[in-house]
């Protein structure tokens, strides 16, 4: 695993796998099959999302009633700072200082284009036939459910080989478009009344206004801290208030923190060094919380049971496309199978989905919200099994 | 050895080829299946089939509506009140002129009598000026003459003679719940040229708490906004009650409490008209700051002899009687007019940042004087320049800039007619009393000003 990778989507070793003794050294042998990294084959970025998201279905007013929906509105703050440190993640990542960090989030723009359009326009088409009361329209429908399959993992470490390389840049950089893409279908969806597309643009903007302010009185905060423990109080000070005003508003936390984490290694500094290493520390309750949240609001119901399948599937093919199309098209790319690569949907999909159920608490998209879920653990389970073809270390 | 072929397609590639050509199976065939239910329209775009449903959905309501007015016509009646007689004049926001008509709409209680709900602010002087018309929905209206039976000067109720006729059984809508909602109401809105009944949206009903009922009422939203004073009734034909306002907002005065209070009326019970003999004023920020608590009404003078002079203390701020918060000066008129003369109050005031409990003896309704008596003097250290003022107290004839009481915001022209217990301050009485408050605390003078009592907080 490369110095880059530990960092990651969210954030790179889980704290489970801290947990876990090395592999095969201290344990009996016969113990080895319960561990469950081991047993499940599972990769660290991957883990939490299978254990937690169960979690919180079985917490939730569905099953337990453990967390009640009153219990849950509580957490929304919680979840918006959740989704601002995803943004934030995403931000960081997106260095586009040198050519080839261009064309690598042009390929993984294109990548994530292709999934969009290609599972948006698919669900558009089955939605339309269907007649499904869902209460949604259905072009937004299908755009939420292709934006929550565009984002991606870059699956099992194999050992670093090129490809998983270049697989782990675009798993971080396909995250942009959807989040962008989200923010304006978020002001759309949570409007009282129909809104064009132009007028959600100029949201958009507030977004990221909001997104500049916060992140450049977090600089100026940074940069005056003397010492780690204050600077860690300003970075969840800062986080807070990304998510708090982007959610008081009723817009979306992952633009605004992506914005942030954008100005933050842009900026002059070691602004984006330091907010990685101590949000790395914070991230993992926050993400918690989130994959618990999603979990407890799923209603497994028929029509959650009819999106998910179709999801999958089309996920399975829109993101071969996309890799396949973007390997081919960006010259950057030399490695092969990308879109094998990128089978593993990751967390990012979750969030965006629970963002767009909080703004829109109805019983529709709550079966969006099961169906991204469902649909998530079924592609780590996938990624399991569609191995790419294992290469020799970079 | 030979070696293995190799494929003309990658594995990435035939993967791919193998995803899509299933993913196209499967759309296709999945495409054929349909849910039962008919697609809920999601935005302002309804569909041709959403929009003929919907129609249908308005021709049943237009329906409804048609039945009830041939259930209720006779209930209804329009109370046209004419203020160019000495009878009724209309204050508040929206007044209409002296002479301007104004149609309410009335239920009949009686073959002779019906009740009406007076707007907020307006006031029967004498029983004269109104003139009543039976009306149906549909028939023109008979104006005939009429008198006010009775009249609620709290809560706006009055009850108006009006021509006999058979009244119709109405079924009352029972208890006090909130409407159900989302649904429609049915109000009947008054004009000159009779009642017609118009169906509501009520997206939300919930109880809201009003200082003149006992009972809180509910909100209907702002559909019902200009029909204040309406009769509502349910689909299903039951009377709901009337419609009333609180703080603004249209809120419905539920049957089952309207109907207590018409019969307290018709049993020819005195409406009540109960005084604590003080004068309060609202909670403005150097008030909040002074007194330390947010909402309330301050004691800006207090009559001399009267019931509230033993227990209340200037600058106390009255938070609730008998449990019931009290949000503000008019809550507080409201909920002690509407108490019978005699009765004691419990009122909880915030003094010296705590809270008390000072019962208070309701008296029947006077005009106040305050009792002062004359003094002359003046103090530097307080910043107050007085001269004697007749029978009131004391009258600030300047004020010292940068001073305690320019702080406060005295003026020049301010008459202070209480300190504490002691009526109709002598200057020397306003300086003896700045000097013996402690360094940062806070003493309340009761001031009067362009003849309105006002409260003012002097920090030494």
């Amino acid at each position: 695993m490369s110095a880059r990778e530990e960092w990651r989507e969210i954030g790179g070793r889980d704290v489970l796998d801290a947990a876990l003794p090395p592999h095969g050294r201290t344990l009996p042998a016969w113990l080895l099959p319960l561990r469950t990294r081991a047993a499940l084959g599972l990769a660290p970025v991957i883990a939490p999302a299978v254990l937690f998201v169960p979690i919180g279905a079985a917490l939730g007013p569905a099953a337990l009633n453990v967390l009640t929906p009153v219990a849950l509105s509580y957490l929304d703050t919680v979840v918006a700072i959740a989704l601002a440190a995803l943004g934030v993640f995403v931000g960081l990542a997106l260095d586009l200082r040198s050519a080839r960090e261009r064309g690598l989030f042009a390929a993984a723009a294109l990548e994530a284009a292709v999934t969009v359009t290609l599972v948006s326009g698919a669900f558009w088409y089955l939605l339309s036939a269907w007649q499904m009361p869902l209460g949604l329209p259905v072009g937004l429908t299908g755009l939420a459910l292709g934006l929550c399959a565009s984002a991606s993992s870059a699956g099992i470490p194999d050992g670093g080989s090129a490809t998983h390389l270049v697989a782990t840049r675009i798993a971080d950089l396909d995250d942009v478009l959807p989040i962008v893409v989200g923010g304006i279908a978020v002001v759309m969806l949570g409007a009282s009344e129909p809104m064009p597309v132009w007028q959600a643009t100029g949201w958009l903007f507030r977004t990221l206004l909001i997104g500049i302010a916060v992140g450049t009185a977090g600089w100026l905060l940074f940069e005056r801290a003397h010492s780690r423990a204050e600077r860690n109080v300003f970075i969840a000070g800062i986080l807070a208030l990304i998510g708090g005003a982007a959610g008081f508003l009723g817009l979306s936390p992952l633009v605004a923190g992506l914005m942030a984490g954008l100005l933050w290694s842009w900026l002059p500094g070691h602004a984006d060094r330091v907010v990685r290493e101590d949000l790395e520390r914070v991230q993992h309750p926050l993400i918690v919380v989130l994959l618990i949240v999603a979990g407890a609001s799923c209603v497994f119901s028929r029509e959650a049971i009819w999106l998910c399948a179709p999801l999958v599937l089309f996920r399975l093919a829109a993101k071969l496309a996309g890799g396949w199309l973007a390997t081919r098209v960006q010259p950057v790319l030399t490695a092969g199978e990308l879109g094998t690569h990128l089978i593993a949907p990751g967390l990012l999909g979750i969030a965006l989905a629970l963002h767009l159920q909080q703004v829109v608490r109805t019983t529709g998209m709550a079966a969006v919200l099961t169906a991204v879920v469902l649909a998530t653990l079924a592609g780590e389970a996938l990624a399991l099994v569609l191995r790419p073809t294992e290469e020799p270390p970079s | 050895m030979a070696s293995r072929a190799r494929p003309i397609l990658s594995r990435e590639t035939r993967l791919l080829a193998a995803t899509i050509g299933v993913s196209l199976v499967v759309l296709l065939v999945l495409a054929r299946f349909r849910f039962p239910d008919a697609a809920t329209p999601s935005s302002g775009q309804t569909q041709p089939l959403s929009r003929l449903a919907a129609r249908a959905a308005f021709d049943d309501l237009s329906l409804a509506v048609r039945e009830l007015s041939s259930r209720v016509g006779g209930s209804l009646l329009v109370v046209r009140v004419t203020g160019a007689s000495p009878g009724i004049v209309r204050a508040g926001p929206g007044a209409r002129p002296l002479g301007a008509p104004l149609a309410l709409a009335a239920l009949r209680v009686r073959d002779d009598t019906a009740v009406v709900l007076l707007p907020d602010g307006a006031q029967v002087e004498a029983p004269a000026g109104l003139t009543a018309a039976a009306s149906g929905t549909a028939a023109p209206t008979i104006p005939g003459a009429s008198t006010v039976v009775a009249h609620d000067l709290v809560r706006g109720i009055a009850l108006v003679r009006v021509p006999a006729a058979a009244a119709p059984v109405l079924s009352m809508r029972d208890g006090v719940e909130p409407l159900i909602a989302p649904g429609y109401v049915v109000v009947a809105e008054g004009s000159v040229a009779g009642a017609a009944l118009r169906p509501v949206f009520v997206g939300r009903s919930d109880a809201v708490a009003d200082p003149r009922w006992d009972t809180p009422l509910l909100t209907v939203g702002r559909g019902a906004a200009g029909d204040i004073g309406a009769p509502v009734f349910l689909l299903d034909g039951s009377f709901a009650g009337l419609l009333t306002s609180v703080e603004g907002e249209p809120a419905l005065l539920p049957a089952q409490v309207l109907m207590a209070a018409v019969d307290q009326l018709l049993r020819g019970a005195p409406t009540a008209t109960g005084d604590l003999g003080i004068s309060t004023q609202a909670l403005d920020p150097a008030l909040m700051a002074a007194a330390g608590v947010g909402t309330g009404a301050a004691v800006a003078a207090i009559e001399s002899g009267g019931p509230a002079e033993s227990g209340l203390r200037l600058g106390d701020v009255v938070t609730a009687v008998n449990g019931q918060a009290v949000g503000s000066p008019d809550a507080l008129r409201l909920r002690v007019m509407r108490t019978r003369p005699g009765t004691t109050l419990a009122l909880t005031v915030w003094r010296d940042n705590g809270s008390a409990t000072v019962p208070v003896t309701v008296r029947a309704r006077t005009v106040a004087a305050v009792q002062s008596r004359p003094s002359a003097a003046g103090d530097a250290s307080l910043g107050l320049i007085m001269r004697a003022a007749a029978g009131t107290g004391s009258e600030v004839t300047r004020v010292l800039d940068g001073s305690a009481a320019a702080q406060a915001g005295l003026r020049s022209g301010d008459e202070i007619v209480r300190i504490g217990k002691t009526a109709a301050p002598t200057a020397a009485d306003v300086s003896a009393a700045f000097a013996q408050t402690r360094p940062g605390a806070v003493l309340f003078l009761s001031v009067r000003r362009d003849r309105q009592p006002l409260l003012v907080a002097l920090r030494r």
